[in-house]
Parts: C-alpha cells; sequence; structure tokens
C-alpha cells in the first residue's frame, strides 16, 4: 500500500480533486435542493485545498517524476504553476459562489464544473506526451464550455458559449491534426523522443505539423492573429468564468505551449523565434490599441490578456523558463485582483460592466480607490508594481540577447499598456462619481486587499521567488 | 545590517508618505496633518541631507557614504540630493493653497516622489537608478492628471509618454552598459571597452533619450504645458528636479563611457542645443501669457544648460552643474508667486491683469524676483552658473556664442514687455481688489529669498561641490 501511494505521489492530488469532484456531485445530487450547492462547494474547496496541500508535500527531484514514464511528469516547472492555479481557482470558485449567490442561481454544477477543469488543467501542465497533454487540454474545456453558457437563459452567454465552443473545437482540430503528422514523421508521442530524435531530413513536415500546434495552443490562449474571440467570450461568460480564463485557463494553456517548445522542439528555437517574435509584438500592438476603445471592462480584460501573452511569448523567444514563471506568477496576482474589481462594481442589485461606473471612485471613497489604483499600477506594468519586474528583465535580456529593435517594439507595447491603465486611474480621481458603488462582498475585498498588497510588496519577494524559477527553469528542456 | 545615512536619506520621504495613510479625522484635520507631517519630514530629509556635506569623508567621487544595497552620496549626487530634498519643501509648502481636494494623497505621492527621485541619483547601480528614475513618473503623473489646471489630462499624457518615450531609447543602452560592467554599477564604467558600431548606437540612443527629457527642440512640447497647467508643487517637482536628472545621468553614466564620441560630435551637438535655446527665446518673444512666456523661458534655459554639457569641457561642466541648481531654484520661486498670483486673479474673476505693483506691491515685487532670476540676472545665482557656460561655448565657437547671447537678449526683451504691462502698467479701478501677500507666504518667500540671495552671493559652497564631481 505504501508503495502504491509513493508510486501514485505525483498524480495524487489531481485524483483527489477528480475523486473529490466525482463526490461533489453525488453528495449535491442526493441532498436536499436548499443545500445542495452549499455540499457541492465545499467538497471542491475541500479538494482543491487537499490539492495543494499534497503538492506542498511532494519531494521533487530536479529531474522530476514520472508516472507512466514519461506521459505524466511532476517537474518543479509544474509544480510551481500548479501551485498558482490551485489557489487562482480557489479563488475564482469563491468568486463564483458569491455570484451564484447574488444573481439567486440555484443550480449546484458550477463548483464541479470548476474541479473537472482544474483536473484537466494540472494534466495539462504535467502532460509529457502529446495524448496526456490532449487529455488534459480537452478535460479543461469541455467544463469550461458549459460554465460559459452558465446563464443558459442569457443572450450573450450563450453566444460566448456558442463562440467558445467553436473555438474550442477549432483549436483542438488544428492540435491534433499537428501531432498527427508528428507522430507520422517520427513514430512517437512522447516529448522525451522526440526530443532525441533525428530531426534533420524530416524538418519540413515536422514545422508544418509543429504550425499546426502552435496555431491550435496560440488560438486556446488568445494571441493575435488568434484572438478575435477572446473580447466577444470573455464579455459573454459570467464574471467568474472570465476571472477563471484570465488566471488560471491562460496560465493552463501557456504552461503546456512551452513545455512542447522547450522540451521536444528545443533544438528548433531558430526557425521559432521569428514567428514567436511577429506574434509576441502583434499581440501586444492588438491588445494595446484595442483596449484604448473599450468601454465594457471585461473586454478591455480580454485585451489586457491578449496583450499578456504578448510579453509571454516575447520570453519564450529567449527560452528563460525562469522569468516565464515570473511573468505568469505577477499576471496572475494582478489578474486575480482585476477580476475581483470587475466583482465589484455593483450598482444596487446590478453588477455593472461599463468601465464609466469607476469614474470618481478614487474620490468618493479614497481606500477603495487606492487599492484599485495599486492592482491597475501593477497591471500597467509601471515601477514598482509587480508587473514591472518580469517587464524590466524581459527588456533587459531581450537587448543584451542581441534584439534591440524588437526590446524597443516590447517597450513601446508597454507604453500603450501603460496608457491604458493610467487612463483608468486618472478618470477615478478627476471626476466626480455618478454612481454609488455598493460594498464589495467579502471574498472580492479579501482578494483585491491582498493583491494590492502583493502589487507593492512583491519586489520584496522576488529573491526567494527567483531561487525557486531557477530550480524549476533546471528540470524543462 | 547598517542603516547608513544615504538609506535614511532616501527612505525617510517613504516612510513618512505610509504614515500618512494613517491619518485618521474628518477631512480638514487629515489635510492638514498631512501637510504637517509631510513638512516635517521634507524639513528632516533636508537636515539630513546637508548633514551629508558634513559628513567627515573627502568626497572625490568615490562612493564613501554607502549603505548595503548600493545606495550611496558622492559628490555627484550630494548636488542633486540637496536639490531635491530642499525644493521639495516649498512644494510641500504651497499644497495649502494650491491643493484644493484629496490633500492626504497628494502629500502622499509628493513624499513618494521624492524618494524615488532621491533613490534615483543615490544609487551606485545603473539599473537601479533607471528604476527609481521611471518610478518617479508614476506619482508625477497622477499629481498633474488629478490635480492639475485647464488641459491637465492631456499635459500629464504629454509628459508621461514624452518622457517614457526617452525611456525606451535610454534602457537598452543602460541595459548594455550595465552587463558590459559585469557589477552594475557606475563605478566600473569607466574601465569598459566599446566597439565602434557599439559606440554608435549607444550614443544615439542615448542622445534620443537626452532630447525626449531634458527636452530639446523638437521634443519640447511637454515642458511649456507641464510648467503651466500642474499644480504648482508639481511643476516644482517636475521643472525645478525632475527634468534636471538627465544631467545627472549624462554626467555620471554618459561622458565616462563615451566622452570621445561625444567630443566628435560635440559641434552637432552643441549647434542643437543653442538651436533649442534660440528657438524657445525667439517663441517666448511671441507669447503674451505669463505661464507661457514662462515656460518657454524655461525651454531656452534648458538649451543653456545642454549648450554647457555639451561643450565638455570641465569648466562647462562646472557651470551646467552649477546652473542645474540655480535654475532649479529659480523656477521654484518662480512657480510660487506665479501660483499665488493666478490663484488671486481666478478667484476675483481677473483675466488679464495689469498693473500688478499697485494692486499688490509685495506679490508683485516677489513676482518680478521670480522673472529676474529666471533671466538669469546679475548678480542673481543662475548668472553665475550661465557665465561659465557662456565662457566655455565662447572657447569652442564663436557663432554659437553669439546665438547664444542673442537667446538671452530676446529672453530679456519678451519678459520686459511682460513687465511694462503685467507689473507697471495702469491699475484698473475694481471695487474688490484681492488681498496681497498672508504672513505666511511673506514668510516662505523672505526665507526661501534669503536663501537664494546668499547662495547668489556666495555660490563657492555649490561651486566646491561642481569642483570634486567634475575634477574628482
Amino acid at each position: 500500500m505504501q508503495e502504491i501511494i509513493q508510486e501514485l505521489m505525483p498524480i495524487l492530488p489531481e485524483m483527489l480533486l477528480l475523486t473529490t469532484t466525482v463526490f461533489s456531485l453525488i453528495a449535491a445530487v442526493y441532498a436536499p435542493s436548499s443545500k445542495a450547492k452549499r455540499r457541492a462547494d465545499n467538497w471542491i474547496y475541500a479538494g482543491l485545498i487537499s490539492a495543494f496541500i499534497i503538492l506542498c508535500s511532494v519531494k521533487v527531484p530536479e529531474q522530476g517524476l514520472f508516472i507512466e514514464t514519461p506521459s505524466f511528469v511532476l517537474d518543479r516547472y509544474a509544480v510551481w504553476l500548479k501551485k498558482l492555479v490551485l489557489p487562482g481557482a480557489l479563488v475564482c470558485l469563491a468568486f463564483g459562489s458569491d455570484w451564484l449567490k447574488y444573481k439567486k442561481y440555484s443550480r449546484f454544477e458550477f463548483a464541479p464544473l470548476v474541479g473537472f477543469s482544474v483536473t484537466g488543467m494540472m494534466l495539462t501542465i504535467s502532460g509529457g506526451t502529446f495524448l496526456m497533454q490532449f487529455l488534459g487540454l480537452e478535460m479543461m474545456y469541455f467544463p469550461l464550455l458549459f460554465l460559459t453558457a452558465y446563464k443558459r437563459l442569457g443572450e450573450r452567454s450563450t453566444e460566448a458559449g456558442t463562440k467558445y465552443a467553436v473555438m474550442v473545437f477549432l483549436s483542438s482540430g488544428l492540435y491534433l491534426f499537428g501531432v498527427s503528422v508528428i507522430y507520422a514523421c517520427l513514430g512517437t508521442m512522447d516529448f522525451s523522443k522526440i526530443a532525441a530524435a533525428e530531426k534533420t531530413e524530416i524538418m519540413p513536415a515536422l514545422l508544418w505539423g509543429l504550425s499546426f500546434i502552435a496555431a491550435g495552443l496560440l488560438l486556446k490562449i488568445g494571441a493575435a492573429p488568434f484572438h478575435s474571440w477572446a473580447a466577444d467570450v470573455y464579455e459573454g461568460a459570467p464574471s467568474p468564468v472570465t476571472a477563471l480564463f484570465m488566471t488560471v485557463v491562460r496560465l493552463s494553456v501557456i504552461a503546456a505551449f512551452v513545455r512542447i517548445v522547450l522540451e521536444p522542439f528545443g533544438s528548433l528555437m531558430f526557425y521559432w523565434k521569428p514567428f514567436l517574435m511577429g506574434i509576441s509584438v502583434l499581440s501586444l500592438g492588438i491588445g494595446g490599441f484595442e483596449a484604448l476603445v473599450q468601454e465594457n471592462i471585461k473586454r478591455l480584460a480580454a485585451y489586457t490578456v491578449i496583450g499578456l501573452n504578448g510579453f509571454s511569448l516575447a520570453v519564450l523567444i529567449l527560452g528563460k523558463v525562469d522569468l516565464l514563471l515570473l511573468f505568469l506568477t505577477a499576471d496572475l496576482i494582478s489578474a486575480a485582483g482585476f477580476s475581483a474589481i470587475i466583482l465589484s462594481l455593483r450598482i444596487g442589485d446590478e453588477l455593472s460592466e461599463k468601465i464609466s461606473v469607476l469614474k470618481g471612485q478614487g474620490r468618493a471613497k479614497p481606500a477603495r480607490g487606492a487599492l484599485f489604483s495599486l492592482i491597475f499600477l501593477g497591471m500597467s506594468g509601471a515601477p514598482p508594481f509587480v508587473g514591472f519586474w518580469a517587464r524590466f528583465q524581459l527588456f533587459k535580456e531581450t537587448t543584451l540577447a542581441g534584439h534591440p529593435l524588437f526590446a524597443v517594439l516590447l517597450m513601446l507595447g508597454e507604453l500603450l499598456v501603460m496608457y491604458v491603465y493610467f487612463r483608468l486611474i486618472r478618470q477615478m480621481y478627476t471626476i466626480s462619481a455618478k454612481e454609488e458603488l455598493s460594498f464589495a462582498p467579502a471574498p472580492m475585498k479579501a482578494v483585491i486587499l491582498f493583491s494590492a498588497f502583493l502589487s507593492v510588496f512583491f519586489f520584496a519577494a522576488l529573491g526567494p521567488l527567483g531561487t525557486i524559477f531557477q530550480s524549476a527553469a533546471l528540470g524543462l528542456g | 545590517m547598517t542603516f547608513s545615512l544615504p538609506s535614511a536619506v532616501v527612505f525617510l520621504p517613504l516612510v513618512g508618505a505610509l504614515f500618512i495613510l494613517f491619518v485618521r479625522g474628518d477631512d480638514h484635520i487629515v489635510s492638514k496633518n498631512s501637510r504637517h507631517v509631510s513638512l516635517l519630514i521634507t524639513a528632516c530629509v533636508f537636515v539630513l541631507s546637508l548633514s551629508a556635506v558634513l559628513w567627515p569623508a573627502d568626497m572625490s567621487g568615490t562612493y564613501l557614504m554607502r549603505s548595503e544595497w548600493r545606495i550611496g552620496i558622492d559628490a555627484l549626487s550630494m548636488i542633486f540630493v540637496l536639490l531635491i530634498s530642499f525644493l521639495t519643501i516649498p512644494a510641500v509648502c504651497v499644497v495649502r493653497r494650491h491643493v484644493p481636494f484629496c490633500v492626504r494623497e497628494f502629500c502622499f505621492l509628493i513624499l513618494t516622489a521624492e524618494s524615488f527621485m532621491l533613490a534615483a541619483v543615490c544609487s551606485e547601480s545603473i539599473l537601479r537608478f533607471f528604476m527609481f528614475w521611471e518610478a518617479s513618473v508614476v506619482p508625477l503623473f497622477l499629481m498633474v492628471a488629478i490635480w492639475g489646471v485647464e488641459k491637465r489630462i492631456f499635459t500629464a499624457y504629454k509628459f508621461c509618454f514624452s518622457d517614457l518615450l526617452g525611456a525606451v531609447f535610454l534602457a537598452p543602452a543602460l541595459f548594455v552598459l550595465s552587463q558590459k560592467t559585469g557589477s552594475g554599477n557606475f563605478a566600473d564604467l569607466a574601465h569598459i571597452s566599446l566597439d565602434r558600431t557599439q559606440e554608435t548606437a549607444l550614443f544615439l540612443c542615448l542622445i534620443a533619450a537626452f532630447a525626449f527629457k531634458a527636452p530639446l527642440f523638437p521634443f519640447h512640447a511637454w515642458l511649456s504645458d507641464a510648467q503651466a497647467e500642474a499644480p504648482v508643487p508639481t511643476g516644482i517637482l517636475l521643472c525645478g528636479i525632475f527634468s534636471k536628472l538627465v544631467f545627472y545621468a549624462f554626467l555620471r553614466l554618459a561622458f565616462p563611457v563615451l566622452g570621445p564620441t561625444f567630443e566628435r560630435a560635440a559641434p552637432i551637438l552643441l549647434t542643437w542645443a543653442v538651436f533649442s535655446a534660440a528657438y524657445g527665446a525667439l517663441i517666448t518673444l511671441k507669447q503674451t501669457e505669463i505661464k507661457k512666456i514662462a515656460g518657454f523661458a524655461h525651454l531656452a534655459q534648458v538649451g543653456f544648460l545642454a549648450s554647457g554639457l555639451f561643450c565638455l569641457t570641465p569648466n562647462a561642466l562646472k557651470g551646467t552643474l552649477f546652473l542645474c541648481v540655480a535654475q532649479g531654484a529659480a523656477i521654484t520661486a518662480y512657480l510660487m508667486s506665479s501660483g499665488s498670483l493666478y490663484e488671486r486673479f481666478w478667484a476675483a474673476g481677473i483675466r488679464n491683469p495689469t498693473g500688478l505693483m499697485r494692486l499688490f506691491p509685495y506679490l508683485g515685487a516677489t513676482f518680478f524676483l521670480a522673472c529676474l532670476a529666471i533671466l538669469a540676472v546679475p548678480p542673481l545665482m543662475p548668472f553665475t552658473g550661465q557665465l561659465l557656460i557662456f565662457n566655455a561655448v565662447f572657447v569652442r565657437s564663436g557663432t554659437a556664442a553669439f546665438f547664444l547671447l542673442l537667446s538671452v537678449v530676446l529672453l530679456y526683451a519678451s519678459f520686459f514687455k511682460l513687465f511694462t504691462r503685467l507689473l507697471f502698467g495702469e491699475a484698473p479701478e475694481r471695487s474688490l481688489v484681492p488681498a496681497d501677500m498672508s504672513w505666511r507666504e511673506k514668510t516662505a518667500a523672505v526665507v526661501f529669498g534669503a536663501f537664494f540671495l546668499v547662495l547668489s552671493m556666495v555660490p563657492d559652497w555649490v561651486f566646491g561641490l561642481a569642483q570634486k564631481a567634475i575634477f574628482g
């Protein structure tokens, strides 16, 4: 028994989360309807917390732990990302519970769907073969389809759900086709075997397959020019689901993409570079310019995420996994705070999505205004807030890697992002408030407070985080 | 861990800023206490900075006073530390009259900006200098955008993004320089070697950054607007301090590394700087509003400073450093007095004021003296710096010196035109005339004026520091 547990230890958090999710469904089905939702929520909370605790207790060597070598990999890179995903999902679930109560929905499926999706995310992060990664991706995305269309009587939500479904199926199709081509060329789907295989003679076919995989994954994260679905889906989806998209979903897909680029195809970076550079600059430009003209805060969030994807891809070009982890951590902190702001824009009984609601709120309630401003400053990447450190490092590394022009373009993109968020802050203080915001519920308040705090004091954690990220980077590639 | 004097100078304003956030009470009490705490903190920082001068270490260009986190003060940074810590005091003093709402937040931002700027000039690390310098843009932007007048939002964006565009050029240069040193410290810059291509690329980046940040023609649009539209305390920080930091950056990192390249490009750069000065002076002549006149006069003054910088002779650099300090003080005096004037005009609904000396004799006289300081009329403090720069420019190029002199004449002409109408013109008959200076304003004017006059009469003190900063 001891041996079996030891052997299953790497995948134990996923197994536990999956089990609690199934139990949450059973418990909710057999519970009286008034208690079903609470029971389902509690099971998933318990699952997420215990999975996190187990994950923290696993000792991972530098080369990682494997199940069914090498289908499932638990290296330090995966451990850190899962440590981000689990609390991120917990926060989104708390948002969701509050939102369901606020909207007076009595259905209990929200939490189990989040549970299934998070299990998928964790499998995606740990996928050591294309097959496992694909299974993880599908397990992550199917529940998300339902979550997107959760307000099934709402026009916007169902429209968003449909668009999201089209995007998911199309991207999965592209991914599968790419994987098939690579399998046809190399006869394997294992990352380690692909990395070791001789690729020179079959290079054109490999690149062909790889471009399909990249297109599939870039479509999923919403990098330009594959971004057209993002704003509509972010806007139409229920706000807690938008929070999920902004935080953990994006993070998981980027994690998978990074693993593919650096592990099996690290040697092809020469071919990747111009492609990724183009996408990175395009994402930053489109994200920044489109964000300028938005009036809906969820659409603004979508375009900000597109811009952030541009930065993440730029880091990928450098092959700096530690820097990428710093980026994803900082993004998660600011995105969680931003999502909490979206969910706390309540006027009376209405959850407003208009950016104009923020006007004058800084003057009306200085403490709240200051917290919002700190989160916006973190998102903008202004020094010395949370978003700044990774971007500063990125500009530095890009310049030193011999791409000064690319660095300048990235910096110009950063200026655009800064402009967008400075404008939000300015609006909060220069105009008197027309509408009074209601008090934010406890989960949002806690996340806003925590995110604002981290936005300012993130620099204090840079040293210890750097050590963790460097050790995580060693395991990859 | 030792907590050294430079650390105290840098972090004290930040501690004060955090302290202000916890001030409680009704609006009036919060505003009053925030102002008082800020004044106390800025005064303490200034005293600490002064005590750094008296430190029993010889300041021969090395970081003798340093802390573990690579923050130290040498002769060059000392000049800027004093400039920042001194000018923040009047900036805090005028908050009472010029900041009508959210005073606590405003004081918080002033102290944060002061802390960041001090950290920038005290930083031994190249990249930290850059980070802190750019970080100070955020509070300045917010202060202009939220508390400015009329076109504040446009002005705030114009300032912020002109500056950040400069940063876009500066950043790659600093990344490369930092990597080349190995340690990332300013002190090691003198030992690095660069090939011709690298030198050219770095030179172009640094010059582009300088043109945006100083600013020089044709990238100057933000300066005059920022001076006119920012609230008075922010104007002091922005025009008196922030825009001078680029000169610090050049003296600290550009010349030690790219001295020969700058020497080769000196004729072109000098022409550009003189042209910028002449352009500023010429445009000033066309202006009729006080705000605009002072804004473009400041552009001309930046042209003088740049001329001194690009002459590259030790005396010119000494003059530039001296003029930086003197001009910062002159602009502060000007902004304080013009701010008081404007406040009174608006309160009384006067749009085209004339005969100020009869309406407000004290305020009129203060404003007159401040304008003379901006013009660098002898024997006021800026004159000494300007004289050194003229001398150096004349040695390099007689033609450049002629045009620089012409700019001064044009500036005099535009200001004298202003004086005849605004100060000494006929005062209209009005039933409601706003009050002259209050006792607070008179005290501030006397203290500031006395300090200014003492430095004008005895410039050796600043010269001594400048001498050590340039000659080591």
